[in-house]
């Protein structure tokens, strides 16, 4: 019996003829042959949410079940691409505008890639083992792996120049099936790729933004919430992670976000070199791009497109970062899909399967051993910008990001609203670190590392407290000692925590010019403080030229002579 | 087309009909009640049954007379340069009495511009108004908004840009103009528009508060398939100016709630985020086209509250906002442009040599600093009198004083011209001791007039 549309309502569709089926198969709807996803059997009828707009879709309108679940293709030709949320290369559509029913493809069929085999005939293979490798970009060598789920003894396996669908070897298990491996493996989204363990975190991700580095650090297979209002700078934090961050792979997905963004990062990037490998960053970047007019069922899925392809390069034994802007779109995606399907609203409308639904993307982080053979280990970051309504930070996606994340880094609108950017609050923020992570801080950057790190929120903390006074009683008005520190968090603010995106030199700090950065600011706080301590009067020093000088902290070559003067303060002469 | 009678359910502003052949989701009706006919829209379809909802009220006719015509059609409108210089209503239908011939039929939901081939926005466009042109300039392609209060003057605001804008290239350029909601006392006002210098340029969408709720949503769809169209068809830069997105918001929460929504924050359905979207990602650049759409929607905070969901919501999608301020309001001051609220996030891609003039991010820098510095000196003196002042901060309390009076304030029907406001600019700064955020050799061209 062929399947017919029996009822349309916006985005849902029941159709008759599916009762067969399975909840998650693809179906193709009418003579546009638009996309849905099948989401409940019930008796005759099954419901289909549309991934693309409903309008012309008719009552009778036959459909097609194509047997599978949304799955992305993946392999060579992902990196330096663009994809929007169901996977499809935006590149390879040839229109200006996104028509409806376009097919799923994801990667070039005709570019021939040269791939070298590294393993040999009548070699056993298992899931996970590197058959062979391609370089696809200048940076990044792709491992063509053993899907999961095969092994055997190779029977056939050559070097030499293959499209992504050719054949670069055969197979033949224990129970004599055999198969021809291409370098695509189709993989559906919502399935967690397999791997061996998840182990502790124990790498630092370093971001080249200061405030981050130091006060807020990052893991390597962690996951950060990074709520803010509208305008405090998610984007442009979100896009300085992608930019310039130490992993090997970058995934960008703009989730249910502005089209212009889309076009600023494929303008821009290409020029941005990845101050790792002086390299051009579209050598490890994919991007994927829903933007908020695109159907929204289409957004749902973005955000597992993009984890999926993170996975495929974390199994190669890569480090990857994705970072997401904004997951509150994707929730906003889910809340919309629970009320089509009936499902009832707890908080805020949205469903009460939130919490699972947002552990379900954010539980694919974290640090692995690989599957096969070889030992391999590789991890997958999640930085999640969240978009909170008025930006209260009490409702329910950033509450209930805040609980799965490991850190939660609130920006905040008033210090956006002072141009202090980014504008990471810290007195809400956290980012708890493993002990491995703390040693290798100490070890590769500075023993004292933390102990700089704690005085200078010290001084952030303390200078809250006197700027609520002062704004009693004016600043004129405050004590010597106050005085002082409320101008040494100044400067704190505006030479260390305060980064310039549009500044090239400020955009990137390097973690050695950080540690040093804050070693001097330190020593200058602490200078200044036991100068008033041993009975200096704050007028007599607030005028030494040493705190104009201070702004030479943003210039890495300045450093050396900074350090000196500051370290020259109250020595010899007197007060 | 087929028509029936069969209709078996009317809940205002919804029809169900039975019997219907193949229903077609957003099927465009016509429903004829004893001869007045109006336009609906098939929304939801189950077997033979379909929801049409009507585009106007639906009260007083009587279910014996009514009939439904299935076009076939989706809802659609006919599109043509010949717009510029007409009125028309929230469906796109003319006003003037005059007749229009389209040049073809375009479905109005539009598709979303594949962001492969969006361009960046870039140029300029003035606005007329130093507050924008000079601190928050607009950019083609860019959507900014402005952020109004009950009482502050938004609508007279994008009425002075709608006569006065242009751009600083030999571009085609048009202006198309939405008043959603609006009272008759102002509907004048904007009809007016299409008899000034600029009228010929320029169309005019009204939908009154007396008018359909249904048509107060439509008409931002409407002005952006005419926009679309005149934009990446005909080359032409199109600036789109729509007032009030809470008028909007607030026909889209009643027709949600008639339709049985769930609703979200302050009733508004939980879909208003791309619903908004929907309209404003409209806007846009595309790389092999020669032409432009840039929005300023005009959106009415209630109680200044910016965190109320309109606002919210469009501040989440827009490239930056120009807010308006009550305290330069209440002070007399227009255009009451909250200087330190505001921002034009594109800003950079539309200034400078190329585009305006080289002195331009330096002065507007220059600004910013001695606003704050003059800021400083308002709240001081607040504390401990303009007398114990340093001599500095005197000199700062006065620049901000003609900042405001003499900068930001601005005769409606004066429009002035980034040169004219580049060159206040440097005026006003004429006092300060040093400009520390402009480079020596631009203070040496331009400082010295
Ligand atoms: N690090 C920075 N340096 C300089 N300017 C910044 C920085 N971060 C943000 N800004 C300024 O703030 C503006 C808004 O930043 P951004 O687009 O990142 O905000 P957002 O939080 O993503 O907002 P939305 O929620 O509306 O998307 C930028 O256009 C820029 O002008
Ligand atoms: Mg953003």
């Amino acid at each position: 019996m062929v399947a017919k549309v029996l009822a349309i309502n916006e985005n849902t569709i029941i159709a008759a003829g599916l009762e067969n089926s399975h909840v998650g198969n693809l179906v193709r709807i009418g003579k546009d042959k638009i996309f849905g996803e099948i989401v409940s059997v019930s008796g005759k009828e099954t419901s289909i949410q549309a991934y693309e707009d409903t309008n012309g879709i008719r009552i009778n309108d036959e459909m097609e079940d194509l047997n599978e679940p949304l799955s992305i293709e993946l392999g060579p030709g992902l990196l330096t691409n663009i994809f929007d949320g169901l996977g499809r290369r935006l590149s390879a559509l040839n229109s200006n505008f996104i028509a409806r029913g376009a097919t799923l493809i994801s990667l070039d069929r005709q570019k021939k890639w040269s791939f070298k085999a590294l393993k040999k005939k009548d070699d056993t293979v298992e899931s996970g083992d590197v058959l062979g490798e391609v370089k696809e970009t200048a940076l990044i060598t792709t491992k063509i792996l053993v899907p999961p789920g095969i092994r055997g003894k190779i029977i056939d396996i050559s070097s030499g120049e293959f499209t992504v669908n050719q054949n670069i070897a055969e197979l033949k298990d224990p129970e004599g099936n055999s198969f021809k491996l291409n370098m695509i493996q189709k993989w559906p989204v919502r399935m967690p790729r397999p791997f061996r363990s998840k182990l502790n975190l124990h790498d630092p991700l370093l971001t080249g933004q200061r405030v981050f580095d130091t006060l807020f650090p990052i893991a390597k297979g962690g996951t950060v919430a990074l709520p803010g209002g509208f305008g405090v700078g998610k984007t442009f934090l979100e896009h300085a992670f992608a930019k310039f961050s130490n992993t090997d792979i970058s995934i960008y997905v703009g989730c249910g976000e502005r089209g212009n963004e889309m076009a600023e990062v494929l303008n821009s990037f290409p020029s941005v070199l990845d101050p790792h490998s002086g390299k051009s960053i579209m050598n490890k970047m994919v991007l994927i791009a829903n933007t908020s007019n695109m159907p929204i069922i289409a957004r749902e899925a973005s955000i597992f497109t993009g984890i999926t392809i993170a996975e495929f390069y974390r199994d190669m034994g890569y480090s990857v970062l994705l970072t997401a802007d904004s997951t509150s779109r994707w929730a906003e995606a889910l809340r919309e899909l629970g009320s089509e399907m009936g499902e009832m609203p707890v908080e805020e409308g949205f469903p009460s399967s939130l919490f699972s639904s947002l552990a379900a993307f954010y539980s694919r982080a974290g640090v692995v051993d690989t599957l096969g053979t070889d030992k391999k280990s590789g991890s997958v970051t999640i930085i999640g910008a969240i978009s909170p309504p008025g930006g209260d930070f009490s409702e329910p996606v950033t509450q209930t990001t805040a609980r799965l994340a490991d850190s939660y880094i609130e920006l905040d609108s008033k210090l956006a609203g002072e141009r202090h950017y980014p504008p990471v609050n810290w007195t809400n923020s956290y980012s708890p670190l493993s002990g491995e992570i703390q040693q290798f801080y100490k070890k590769n950057i500075g023993p004292d590392f933390f102990t700089y790190v704690k005085r200078l929120l010290d001084l952030l903390h303390e200078s809250d407290k006197i700027n609520e006074i002062a704004s009693i009683v004016g600043r004129e008005a405050l004590p010597d000692k106050q005085a002082a520190i409320l101008r040494l968090s100044d400067i704190a603010k505006l030479f260390f925590l305060q980064q310039n995106a549009f500044d090239e030199e400020d955009a990137y700090t390097p973690i050695e010019i950080t540690y040093k950065m804050m070693n001097i600011l330190t020593s200058f706080i602490d200078k200044i403080t036991s100068m008033i301590d041993s009975g200096a009067k704050y007028s007599d020093i607030k005028s030494n030229p040493i705190w104009e000088r201070m702004s030479d902290l943003k210039h890495a070559t300045a450093l050396d002579k900074l350090e000196k003067d500051v370290n020259a303060l109250g020595m010899g002469k007197t007060k | 087309m087929e028509t029936y009678k069969t209709i078996t359910k009317i809940k205002d502003p919804l029809i169900t009909v039975t019997g219907v052949e193949n229903a077609m989701n957003g099927d465009m009706c016509i429903i004829n009640s004893g001869g007045t006919e109006m336009l609906g829209e098939i929304i939801t379809a189950y077997g033979q049954d379909a929801v049409v909802e009507a585009f106007r009220p639906l009260r007083g006719l009587s279910r014996s007379k009514l009939q439904v015509t299935c076009t076939g059609e989706i809802f659609s409108i006919g599109v043509t340069e010949h717009i510029l210089g007409r009125a028309f209503d929230g469906l796109g239908r003319v006003t003037d009495g005059g007749k229009l011939v389209p040049e073809k039929k375009t479905i109005v939901y539009g598709s979303p511009i594949n962001p492969y081939v969006r361009d960046k926005p870039k140029d300029f466009i003035e606005t007329g108004i130093s507050g924008i042109d000079c601190l928050n300039s607009l950019v083609m392609g860019q959507k900014l908004p402005i952020f109004s209060g009950s009482g502050l003057p938004g609508s007279d605001i994008a009425i002075e840009i709608v006569k006065n804008a242009k751009t600083r290239k030999d571009t085609k350029f048009a202006v198309l103009f939405g008043a959603m909601g609006v009272k008759d006392s102002e509907a004048n006002k904007f009809t007016d528009l299409l008899d000034g210098k600029n009228g010929d340029r320029t169309a005019v969408f009204i939908n009154r508060a007396s008018d359909s709720i249904i048509e107060r949503i439509t008409l931002p769809k409407i002005i952006m398939t005419h926009a679309e169209y005149l934009a990446f068809e005909r080359g032409y830069d199109v600036l789109v100016v729509l007032t009030d997105m809470l008028s909007y918001a607030d026909a889209l929460r009643q027709l949600s709630s008639e339709r049985k929504q769930v609703p979200g924050r302050r009733g508004y359905s939980s879909s208003l985020y791309t619903d908004l979207a929907t309209i404003y990602e409209r806007c846009g650049k595309i790389k092999d086209l020669k032409g432009s759409i840039t929005l300023i929607p005009i959106v009415t905070m209630p109680s200044d509250d910016i965190t109320h969901p309109v606002p919210d919501l469009t501040g989440y999608i827009t490239e930056g906002q120009i807010l308006l301020s009550r305290d330069l309001f209440n002070r007399k001051i227009f255009p009451p442009i909250d200087v330190l609220g505001s921002l034009s996030r594109l800003m950079d891609n539309g200034i400078g040599k190329n585009f305006t003039r080289e002195d331009h991010r330096q002065v507007a820098n220059q600004l910013y600093f001695a606003f704050s510095k003059g800021m400083d000196a308002r709240n001081l003196s607040a504390l401990i009198g303009e007398n114990g002042l340093s001599d500095d901060d005197k000199i700062y309390l006065k620049f901000l004083d003609d900042f405001e009076n003499k900068f930001i304030r601005q005769q409606p029907g004066e429009p002035r011209s980034i040169e004219e406001t580049l060159d206040l600019a440097w005026t006003i700064m004429k006092d300060l001791q040093s400009l520390p955020r402009i480079e020596k050799n631009i203070i040496e061209k331009y400082g010295k007039k």
